[in-house]
């Protein structure tokens, strides 16, 4: 969805364009609309939390003071704000996802997409997780999740698509895993 | 636009300072094979310069046989005297000769010891009136005929060989420069593939949120193009060694008469160093741009 990968076969519309189409020029606003979240986190190990989010934006050319202004906010919508100046290796695995959600959320993008956000969690902090991403959902994000947690599947109850050999088998608007 | 070149420059700042060595030996190795590149642009203008110089002042070398009698060679002497197409004489005696030889060949001690004055020959060095190649070598002629006379050498030939001999190693100066800068573009290459792997974590996170492919390029360019303008302030350093160093060992000694000829002016100083800096560049540009370019997936 990012253009990370290209499909074999058919095609991808993301905000009712087809991706695959995109000139290469255009594709860092296509990724600048779908904040991407991963299992590994993918945080920068040099660079304590606040700039790592700090990071993503100065990478799309905001300026200092806007940055100044945005990385508290953020930080405290995904309930870091204390947390700013610690290493991400100072963190848990839960305070490192939500670093990384907020890295992905800072810009407002129209899509958040989440790859196994809670791969490496444990039960109880997925259920953190999930909350936030919740919680982004409702400020209007769309919130894209690829997972194999049946828990929090079932829990959420919200529109499922099931995948099977990369083809669509179920498209359901409160589903649960099965 | 403040950010961006604040985060360029410190961005590329840690690159280069990561690796130092291999930043190190690139700049190096543009450094020479910049003041090589400067170097044969001032042998090639002074050679240029020195046809010029040739073409008004042709001379002739009337060699006698070292047999000659006294009365043949004074009598070559009046028919120089007499000629209207000789502007000046000079008479070199076996002895004059012999010193000249030792100038010249000063570095080769056995060859002085294996010769004496009375082996050398007697000359005139003649300079024409005219600068006309042709009325010139029919001078030359009419002097070869006569009596006691063994050859008759144009200064032109002797420094067209001069000039061939220079030329030649011109040629092996700009060939040597031609692949020292192939190696410096191919290090500068491995230094920024080196720091393009280093910040692999960093590149890709700036893709995954959409920075523009230019932004995540600009810095590995630019310290490739610091790699080449380094060297190349360097290579100008060069280039005015080399200027003064010609000017003292050729161009102020009068035994290397013909290399003389050989020299250029501050103006052309200043066009080797401005060639340099473009070279330079170019060579950063290249190497960063084509490592860049297959390393770094946008």
């Amino acid at each position: 969805m990012n253009r990370e990968e290209r499909p074999e076969k058919g095609t991808i519309h993301v905000a009712g364009k087809d991706i695959g189409a995109l000139p290469g020029h255009k594709v860092p606003d296509l990724r600048r609309n779908v904040g991407s979240v991963f299992q590994d986190f993918k945080l920068l190990p040099t660079k304590n939390v606040a700039e790592n989010v700090a990071f993503a934006l100065e990478a799309i050319g905001r300026p200092k003071s806007a940055i100044k202004e945005a990385v508290p906010q953020i930080l405290d919508l995904v309930g870091l704000g204390s947390k700013a100046k610690n290493m991400p290796d100072e963190l848990s695995g839960g305070e490192q996802q939500r670093v990384s959600i907020a890295r992905a959320f800072v810009n407002r993008p129209l899509i958040l997409l989440a790859d196994e956000p809670t791969g490496n969690l444990d039960p109880a902090t997925s259920v953190g997780i999930m909350k936030l991403l919740d919680r982004i959902n409702r400020t209007g994000t769309t919130v894209v999740m690829a997972t194999h947690d049946r828990g929090i599947v079932d829990t959420m109850r919200r529109r499922v698509i099931e995948l099977d050999n990369g083809r669509i088998v179920r498209d359901q608007v409160r589903g649960v895993y099965e | 636009m403040a950010i961006r070149l604040d985060y360029v420059m410190r961005e590329t700042g840690s690159n280069l300072a990561r690796n130092f060595t291999l930043t190190f030996a690139a700049i190096i190795t543009v450094a020479v094979s910049l003041t090589m590149v400067a170097a044969s642009f001032l042998i090639g203008q002074g050679i240029n310069n020195s046809f010029l110089g040739l073409r008004s002042e042709q001379r002739l070398f009337v060699y006698m046989n070292p047999t000659a009698s006294e009365e043949q060679t004074d009598a070559v002497s009046k028919a120089l005297d007499d000629s209207g197409q000789v502007d000046e004489v000079e008479f070199y005696d076996r002895d004059r000769t012999f010193e000249e030889f030792q100038t010249l060949f000063r570095d080769q001690p056995d060859l002085i010891n294996s010769v004496k004055p009375e082996d050398l020959p007697t000359s005139f060095r003649v300079k024409p009136e005219s600068t006309d190649a042709e009325i010139v070598s029919s001078l030359g002629d009419s002097l070869e005929s006569l009596e006691g006379v063994k050859q008759v050498a144009y200064a032109a030939e002797y420094a067209r060989d001069v000039q061939r001999s220079v030329t030649t190693l011109n040629r092996w100066v700009q060939f040597t420069g031609l692949i020292l800068i192939a190696a410096s573009v191919l290090l500068i290459f491995n230094t920024i593939r080196t720091a393009v792997f280093a910040r692999r974590r960093e590149i890709e996170v700036q893709r995954l949120v959409g920075a523009r492919n230019w932004f995540i390029r600009m810095p590995f360019i630019a310290e490739g193009l610091v790699h080449g303008l380094f060297g190349a302030l360097l290579a100008a350093g060069g280039a005015m060694a080399f200027n003064t160093l010609w000017k003292r060992n050729f161009v102020d000694q009068v035994s290397f008469e013909l290399l003389n000829e050989i020299r250029w002016d501050t103006g052309d100083v200043v066009m080797s160093i401005v060639i340099v800096f473009i070279v330079g560049a170019i060579t950063g540009a290249v190497g960063s741009g084509i490592a860049v370019s297959r390393f770094l997936r946008i």
